[in-house]
């Protein structure tokens, strides 16, 4: 959250951390990933990381989103093509119109989630968008300093004769609001579609796992499903973009009785802007419970856990078991789908209001 | 870090795909500062009712099976990139995990500390699995030096991919830092050539 808002993230860095989502980098088109504690210390101590060349993946997703369909559902709907572990052993780059139309705060939630693939970063070239997003930030480059590293920037990109080990093609148009209803990310589906069928050994035996933790069946569909929780935040969905989109579908509404509803700022700089703006107000008349900047409950290590065998529907990027707090049922989805979803206290389509 | 050379043990059998590392270790026991003692969460919420008793299903209760191996399903280790997660595998007595397919994050953090992942082709895991059913007590051979995986019943082997470098550390107990300061200058030279 806070190397983009500060400007410290820039293009063609290269960005470890002890967080697989360090990810969400990526998006300024930098090399970005995750790493372990001995590797960190690694880093600490020689600013060395002993690495396997990884494989090169491109993604493309041409086209126009519909409306009310985010980011969000863009890495949703790959990821439930290429299942949880399609991406491993790649970076990516994402690439084509749609992504290329997406603001910062939308590639950074793409980013962010490369990892529920398996893969280890996915990145995006920087464009003007970046350049925009990047200057006048606290430690960005300033003065003829920005200029000369924007010239640099400006040459971040694949070249079109670029080779890749894999590459996949998607239409934006085929894209709905996506829902998880399994226990990894890979496990998602559209929302007018059924929840499918898996036979053969292995594989049926830990989806049954799956289905059954979830308390769901093969042939459900999630629409009009009941929830009891709705956690807006993480690393993946609580910029100020996402709260904005939030605030301004909820004003004038009312959460659901049966739904105990969170917005979680993901850092103070968001959660001050969020006030500023008076999205708190806003969030706070509509019954959310606007909390302090954090993690909270995309991982239940503090005091923000859902109960077991309770729904809720997320914007955060696991949907593992327990993930949220033992038992805790998690269903992904995007920040304005868990915005309708906390207000009817069921699961809608957010394209009714559009 | 502990050498590992040639291993020989029953096996801790695990036919789940897409273990994550949440299940391993659930992030609300990840506040330690050293990587001691997490083996008794491990696998926690499939292992533990909420009240701390025993789930009797669940195969770390169930006494017929021990070993220093773990045999798991494909997708071992996805998610969060928590080296708690070799941790506590390996504080629990886990040396060896078996499986078709890791998540890449897992893999590296488990080598680096002296845990050996071995990716074996589908039809060797089940068979594996097979044999652990049909006998809990079932020895597997490993040799890291001849990077082989050996089945003591059937007598069924597979040799396995292990980098020559971390194969290296693994049979020394050496670390990645020793490793780059011994060749500190070069990276210096290295750097400054770029620069």
């Amino acid at each position: 959250m806070i190397g983009p808002e500060l400007g410290v993230t820039q293009p063609g860095m290269t960005i470890v951390c002890g967080d697989s989502h360090t990810s969400t980098h990526g998006a300024f088109g930098t090399i970005a990933f995750g790493i372990g504690t001995s590797q960190v210390e690694q880093v600490l101590a020689t600013q060395c990381l002993l690495l396997s060349r990884p494989k090169k993946m491109r993604i493309n997703v041409d086209g126009e989103l519909q409306k009310g369909v985010l980011s969000k559902d863009i890495i949703l709907y790959i990821i439930s093509q290429l299942t949880a572990a399609g991406g491993t052993g790649y970076f990516i780059e994402y690439a084509g119109s749609a992504i290329r139309n997406l603001s910062m705060e939308g590639r950074m939630t793409i980013c962010n989630m490369s990892i529920e693939m398996g893969a280890r970063g996915g990145m995006i070239a920087p464009d003007q968008i970046t350049f925009d997003y990047v200057e006048g930030r606290e430690f960005a480059p300033k003065g003829t300093d920005f200029d000369q590293a924007k010239a640099y920037w400006s040459t971040l990109y694949s070249d079109n004769d670029a080779v890749f080990d894999k590459e996949y093609h998607y239409r934006a148009e085929e894209i709905e609001p996506m829902l998880t209803y399994g226990t990894n990310p890979g496990m998602g589906i559209r929302i007018n579609d059924a929840i499918p069928t898996v036979s053969g050994d292995q594989g049926e035996a830990s989806f049954k796992k799956a289905l059954n933790y979830m308390g769901l069946s093969s042939g459900d569909k999630l629409l009009g499903h009941p929830i009891d929780y709705v956690f807006i935040g993480s690393c993946t969905n609580s910029r100020i973009e996402d709260l904005r989109l939030v605030a301004e579908f909820v004003k004038g509404k009312k959460v659901a009785e049966n739904v105990n509803a969170m917005v979680v700022p993901g850092s103070q700089q968001v959660r001050n802007q969020a006030r500023s703006e008076g999205l708190d107000q806003i969030l706070t008349e509509a019954g959310f419970d606007f909390r302090e900047a954090g993690c909270s409950a995309c991982l239940g290590m503090n005091e923000d856990k859902v109960p077991s065998g309770q729904y809720c529907v997320s914007t955060s990027n696991r949907n593992f078991e327990g993930r949220q707090g033992p038992g805790a049922r998690t269903i992904l989805a995007s920040p304005l789908m868990a915005a309708a979803t906390a207000i009817e206290g069921k699961i809608v389509d957010i394209r009714k209001y559009l | 870090m502990e050498k590992i050379e040639l291993l020989k043990s029953s096996c801790i059998p695990l036919p789940i795909e897409d273990v994550d590392t949440d299940q391993i270790i659930p992030a609300r026991f990840l506040k330690a500062t050293t990587k001691e003692g997490f083996g008794q969460n491990l696998f926690r919420d499939w292992r533990y009712h909420s009240n701390d008793t025993p789930k009797e299903d669940f195969i770390l209760n169930n006494s017929i099976y021990s070993g220093s191996i773990l045999v798991a399903g494909k997708n071992f280790g996805c998610g969060s990139s928590r080296e708690h997660a070799a941790w506590s595998l390996y504080d629990f007595g886990i040396r060896v995990v078996i499986s078709s397919f890791f998540a890449d994050i897992f893999q590296g953090n488990a080598l680096n500390n002296g845990l050996l992942p071995i990716t074996v082709d589908d039809a060797f895991l089940d068979h594996l699995f097979q044999e652990i059913e049909k006998d809990p007590r079932v020895q597997v051979e490993v040799s890291v030096p001849d990077q082989t995986v050996r089945i003591s019943s059937t007598g069924q082997v597979r040799s396995f991919d292990l980098d020559p470098y971390k194969k290296l550390c693994l049979i020394n107990g050496y670390d990645d830092i020793d490793y780059l300061l011994s060749i500190k200058e070069k990276i210096e030279q290295f750097e400054f050539s770029k620069i």
